[in-house]
This record gives structure tokens, C-alpha cells and sequence, in this order.
């Protein structure tokens, strides 16, 4: 009964994988293993997912992203180096995918008055100093549209360390540059997202931070 | 301390607390069913990546090229594997041996494997059950061709 054996076989790796740690499966991926690409498709499409969503701001690109991601990730498994983090490499190929996506549509990036225009109406109803919580999707809409005005690297550090919640060091391996240039960027970015959110979305600012703002 | 009012709190001091929000899980963002997606759409281009060849795949990164080459090289595969049984059909109904599986067809712009790697192409998984297909017929001078086309190629 060998079919009967192959899907033993099949079951009991796929068992396996699902036991294993993250280095385990990109190990396996590397060697070629097909069931370890599935595994790893399987744990990380949702983390991508998010990620390429914070990067990108709309569903669909980030759907477009991950697909993309996991192909690369299989494309270039002899590239990888044992040495490496497994999760620094898979945010590395998708924050770069991410980038090329970013740079296809910024010209339409540009366009995105009308969004900003009913996003001011929908926060001017809104109770702010009372502690209404935001949508998701609204927040989102106002961090896309700042967004536009960083440089991409500006906006993936930005999005690895202040939402993802990565350090210096992981930003600056993600990345592919020195913490202190992480550092550098994130100033810059916080400082053009400051500015731009109290000159374009006045009223998601508190007036403690606007008071703040305007004393310093 | 309720999640808005930590959130309020830093928010005060700082307005890109703001972007506190987006921490959180997007809803709805990913299902299950995305999982399975993102499984279909990678063989996809893997098989597409197979059935091209390296030189006349898009540049890597693009990610609609990717989907169209990937449905370049599936409907390539699916188009032989009909003109393959459409030929075996008439030869056995001709009460001869059937007919080999012609070595090489390539689909324009796509260099074709060497060998009889077209013949061992397994047939295109789905097109014999297929649910809300349709059905193209295109009428050459020596071959009349037939795609059926069903919702899961994304083109």
C-alpha cells in the first residue's frame, strides 16, 4: 500500500512541522521541503498581513504583498543564512516587496484630498477630548495620507518601531542599515508626522498636545 | 485602565500616540481563508515560474505580474493538456494507437522546456471538475482549441 504509506508519511511531517520552532521550518524550507513552505504560510500570513497593512494601508496590496513575499521567500531559500533571525529575514523580503509596492503607486499616493476632506468632517463630530476611541480604519486612512510625505524607508522604520514594536537593532537588521541611521529616520518621520497631523487633522490632536506643540 | 483611556493618556503629551491604535489587529484583516489564498496564489506562480522559464518572468516585486504570468503559464498547461486528450480521443476513436503528446508548444513569448518536458506535465488540476466555468473555443486551420476557464484563475 504505498499511497497508503506516502500519506502517512505526508501527515506525520505536516504533524511534525507544526511542532517545530521557526528556525526548524525555514531549515526545512531550505532544503527544499515543500510542506515547510505550507507550515510557514500558515504561521506567518497573518503577521505579514498586519505588517504589510501598516505599510501599505489597503487590504488588498498587502494581500498582493504577502502572496509575493512567500514566492520570494521560496525563490531565494538557498540565500539564507543559518546565522540570521528567521523572522529578520521574512520581514526583511516583505518590507521590500512592500517598498516596490509603495513606489509603483505613488503617484496616486498624491491624490488623496477627497479621502482627507471627509476624514476631517467624520473627526469634526467626534468628542475627542472625551475619550471616544478611534477606528482602526480611520486611524489608518490619517496615517496613509501623512504617510505620503516619507521617504519609504522613512515610513517602513517608522512602521517596524513605533507600531510593530521592534527594536533599534531588529529595525536596523529588517532594514539593512545602522541602528543609527534607524535612529535618524525615525526623528525625521516623527517630526514630519507631527507636523503634518496638526496641520492637516487638527482635530485628532488633544489640546494638551496642541499646547504642548505650540510651546515648544 | 480601559484600553482608550491608556491610549488617552500618552495621547496628551504626544498626538502620534494616535498611531497607538494601529498596533492593534486591523479587523477582519486575515481569515482563514486568506491562509488558503495565499497557499493557491504561490503555487500558482511557482508553476508559473516552472512553466516560463527565468529570462521572460517579470521583474520580481510586481505583484500583479506575477499573477498574470503565473495565469499565462497555468492556461498554457491547461491548453496542452486538453489538445493532448483531444488528440488521443480522436486517434483511439479512429481505432489506432494514440497519438503522442506533441514535444513542444509554447505559448507566445514563453521558451518551451527542452525534451519532452511538455509531455510530462501533469493535466491542469481542476479543469475536469470545473463549477461556474466558461467554455472559449478558438477554430484553427489543422487544430480547434477549447479553454475551460473556471473563477479560480485570477487573472
Amino acid at each position: 500500500m504505498p499511497q497508503l504509506d506516502l500519506a502517512y508519511s505526508a501527515t506525520r511531517r505536516r504533524a511534525e512541522l507544526a511542532e517545530a520552532g521557526d528556525r526548524e521550518v525555514v531549515s526545512a524550507l531550505c532544503a527544499g521541503d515543500e510542506q515547510a513552505l505550507d507550515e510557514l504560510i500558515e504561521r506567518k500570513t497573518k503577521p505579514l498581513l498586519q505588517l504589510a497593512y501598516r505599510i501599505l494601508g489597503d487590504r488588498e496590496e498587502a494581500r498582493d504583498v504577502v502572496q509575493v513575499t512567500f514566492f520570494k521567500i521560496w525563490e531565494n531559500r538557498a540565500r539564507f543564512d543559518s546565522r540570521w533571525s528567521p523572522n529578520t529575514w521574512i520581514y526583511r523580503i516583505a518590507s521590500n516587496v512592500a517598498i516596490d509596492q509603495l513606489r509603483a503607486r505613488q503617484s496616486r499616493e498624491r491624490a488623496a484630498e477627497p479621502v482627507r476632506n471627509h476624514l476631517s468632517q467624520v473627526a469634526a463630530g467626534r468628542r475627542v477630548t472625551t475619550g471616544a476611541a478611534y477606528d482602526h480604519g480611520e486611524v489608518m486612512a490619517v496615517f496613509r495620507d501623512l504617510a505620503g510625505e516619507l521617504s519609504d524607508k522613512q515610513r517602513v522604520i517608522f512602521v517596524l518601531r513605533e507600531i510593530e514594536g521592534l527594536s533599534s537593532h531588529e529595525t536596523a537588521e529588517v532594514v539593512g542599515c545602522r541602528e543609527s541611521t534607524v535612529r535618524n529616520h525615525l526623528f525625521n518621520a516623527r517630526r514630519t508626522l507631527r507636523r503634518e497631523l496638526l496641520r492637516r487633522y487638527p482635530e485628532y490632536v488633544p489640546p494638551a498636545a496642541v499646547a504642548a506643540e505650540a510651546r515648544s | 485602565m480601559s484600553s482608550s483611556e491608556e491610549l488617552l493618556r500618552p495621547a496628551a503629551a504626544d498626538p502620534l500616540a494616535l498611531f497607538g491604535v494601529l498596533a492593534g489587529e486591523a479587523p477582519g484583516l486575515a481569515t482563514a481563508d486568506d491562509v488558503a489564498e495565499v497557499r493557491r496564489a504561490v503555487a500558482a506562480m511557482r508553476r508559473g515560474r516552472r512553466l516560463a522559464g527565468r529570462r521572460s518572468l517579470p521583474r520580481l516585486g510586481s505583484a500583479a505580474a506575477w499573477r498574470q504570468a503565473a495565469a499565462v503559464g497555468v492556461l498554457a498547461a491547461g491548453l496542452l493538456s486538453l489538445a493532448a486528450a483531444g488528440w488521443q480521443r480522436a486517434a483511439e476513436s479512429a481505432g489506432e494507437p494514440a497519438a503522442a503528446v506533441p514535444a513542444a508548444v509554447a505559448m507566445p513569448g514563453y521558451a518551451a522546456p527542452g525534451g519532452d518536458e511538455w509531455a510530462r506535465r501533469p493535466v491542469f488540476e481542476g479543469l475536469d471538475r470545473p463549477r461556474s466555468a466558461s467554455v472559449y473555443e478558438l477554430a484553427g486551420e489543422e487544430l480547434d482549441v477549447v479553454m475551460v476557464v473556471d473563477e479560480t484563475l485570477d487573472v
